[in-house]
């Protein structure tokens, strides 16, 4: 759990350009942090090629809103 | 009366220097921009050599978030165009958002990016290729970006015309607020295309020089030892004004366009038509849009590519369209130092000729050392001449066979 939220903060922290401070389970990717559609893709992708997953129902995927739900999310697919 | 149009704005990146400024000093130092590819392994291609941008950050002139997202062609257009635009000394208020329009040409569009998502796909699969892949590959994405970072709300789409690319952007940029239908336009061109798949391309067309022994050596346009191009990268972009609007608030001018013709061969995919058709009804054009004769003009800042057909060819074109005139005339080509850089030269080079006409000098073509008997003009080697211009041309011609030449001239009131 630790381990898959640091991995999510520093990924957002890092394609956003926001402090990792501000990544925390609470915050919504576009609401809070100011992700558009694009940046929320992206975000999803490179967090599935770090785990080494393929998400391959993209509608789960898409209804991702805060850090708590992709860390969930990660979390069930590589449990 | 006709509107009349004027360049209050330029901004330029190349192998020369990070702005026009350091460009410029550059070009009558009789500098070259040509070495020895760093941007990727090169040693096992037939072409060694090109014309790189040296220490560009792109941090300097965009967030790195936003950066990130943009192939170099797009940031090498974005970051010409800011600069054009603090050169132009425009702020808000001076202007209708709605009457300000971009066009901003690029030959290949984001094709460093091509390349990576094409070995993402390859390596990962469909669903690693980057969201982004689309926007950063399209070659009208500089145009979009422009506009939302100066808040632009006039006509913006890019130009695609390979080597021409920049050219007919300013060109239609030009005819754009000369018949009323914006006030402004940001126009000119970028290229990013020093990367293994275009300098392959390139090399297997036998387009560009594999003189890999002596890059400084290997831009060497009109000279006899000429063995192609040099592919380069930059951008240049210029900040075009109706003349009563630039007066208005006070603007500096750098030069006036006077005149735009654009024409095509209908002849060969890559060869340009014999004689020089196609660019020399180009020029002509250009010199009747502006009301010129040909005695009028006193310089030609040369498409010049440094290829066996082009230049003799434009040699040709510019002694059918200007007979005994055409001795008498300079023709310079600025590839000699900066390379060709493809969609952004024109763009770049509608800048060097601007100078030209404002600061009375006329940069070399370097290199110019074995006279070509097919090219007999005087090309001003390897020295700037110091001379009074009033008119200039500019051309530039592009695979597909798309010819286009701009009127420029000194602005005097």
């Amino acid at each position: 759990m630790a381990d898959v939220l640091e991995k999510v903060k520093q990924v957002v922290a890092e394609k956003l350009q926001i402090d990792a401070e501000q990544v925390t389970m609470e915050a919504a990717i576009v609401e809070d942090l100011g992700a558009d559609s694009l940046e929320q893709a992206d975000i999803l992708f490179s967090l599935e090629d770090e785990f080494g997953i393929t998400a391959d129902d993209s509608d789960e995927a898409e209804g991702l809103k805060t850090v708590a739900d992709i860390v969930a999310y990660l979390e069930k697919r590589t449990g | 009366m006709s509107r009349r149009v004027v360049v209050t704005g330029m901004g330029a990146l190349t192998p020369l220097g990070l702005d026009r400024v350091t460009t410029w000093e550059a070009l009558l130092e009789g500098r070259n921009g040509v070495g020895t590819i760093t941007r990727f392994d090169a040693s096992a291609y037939p072409v060694r050599i090109a014309a790189e941008l040296k220490g560009f950050d792109v941090e300097s002139f965009i967030e790195k978030r936003e950066a990130r997202k943009m192939d170099p062609s797009t940031q090498y257009g974005v970051a010409a165009s800011l600069m054009a635009w603090k050169d132009s000394g425009l702020c808000e208020g001076d202007f209708d958002s709605a009457r300000a329009g971009v066009i901003i040409g690029s030959g290949v569009g984001g094709i460093q990016t091509l390349e990576a998502q094409h070995a993402v796909l390859m390596e990962k699969g469909p669903r690693r290729v980057s969201p982004f892949f689309i926007p950063m590959l399209i070659a009208d994405m500089s145009s979009g970006m422009v506009s939302i970072m100066l808040n632009l709300k006039g006509m913006n789409f890019a130009t695609v015309s390979a080597c021409a690319s920049g050219a007919h952007a300013i060109g239609v940029s030009f005819q754009a607020v000369r018949c009323g239908d914006a006030d402004i336009m940001v126009a000119g061109g970028a290229e990013a295309a020093v990367c293994p798949l275009s300098v392959a391309g390139f090399a297997a067309m036998r387009a560009i020089s594999s003189r890999n022994d002596e890059p400084e050596r290997a831009s060497r346009p009109f000279d006899a030892g000429r063995d192609g191009f040099i592919v380069g990268e930059g951008a240049g972009i210029v900040v075009l004004e109706e003349l009563e609007h630039a007066k208005r608030r006070g603007a500096v001018i750098h030069a006036e366009i006077t005149g735009y013709g654009a024409t095509g061969d209908a002849y060969h995919m890559t060869a340009p038509a014999p004689g020089g058709d196609g660019g020399a009804r180009a020029m002509a054009r250009a010199l009747d849009d502006a009301r010129m004769v040909p005695e009028d003009v006193q310089y030609i800042n040369a498409h010049g590519t440094s290829t066996p057909l082009n230049d003799k060819f434009e040699t040709a074109a510019i002694k059918s369209v200007f007979g005994e005139h055409a001795g008498v005339l300079a023709v310079s080509s600025t590839k000699s130092m900066t390379g060709h850089l493809l969609g952004a030269a024109g763009g770049a080079e509608a800048i060097f000729t601007a100078l030209s006409l404002a600061n009375s000098v006329i940069p070399p073509t370097i290199n110019y050392e074995t006279p070509d008997p097919d090219c007999d003009l005087d090309y001003v080697p390897n020295q700037p001449r110091d001379t009074k211009i009033l008119n200039a041309l500019t051309n530039s011609f592009g695979f597909g066979g798309h010819n286009c030449s701009i009127a420029i001239r000194r602005f005097e009131g």
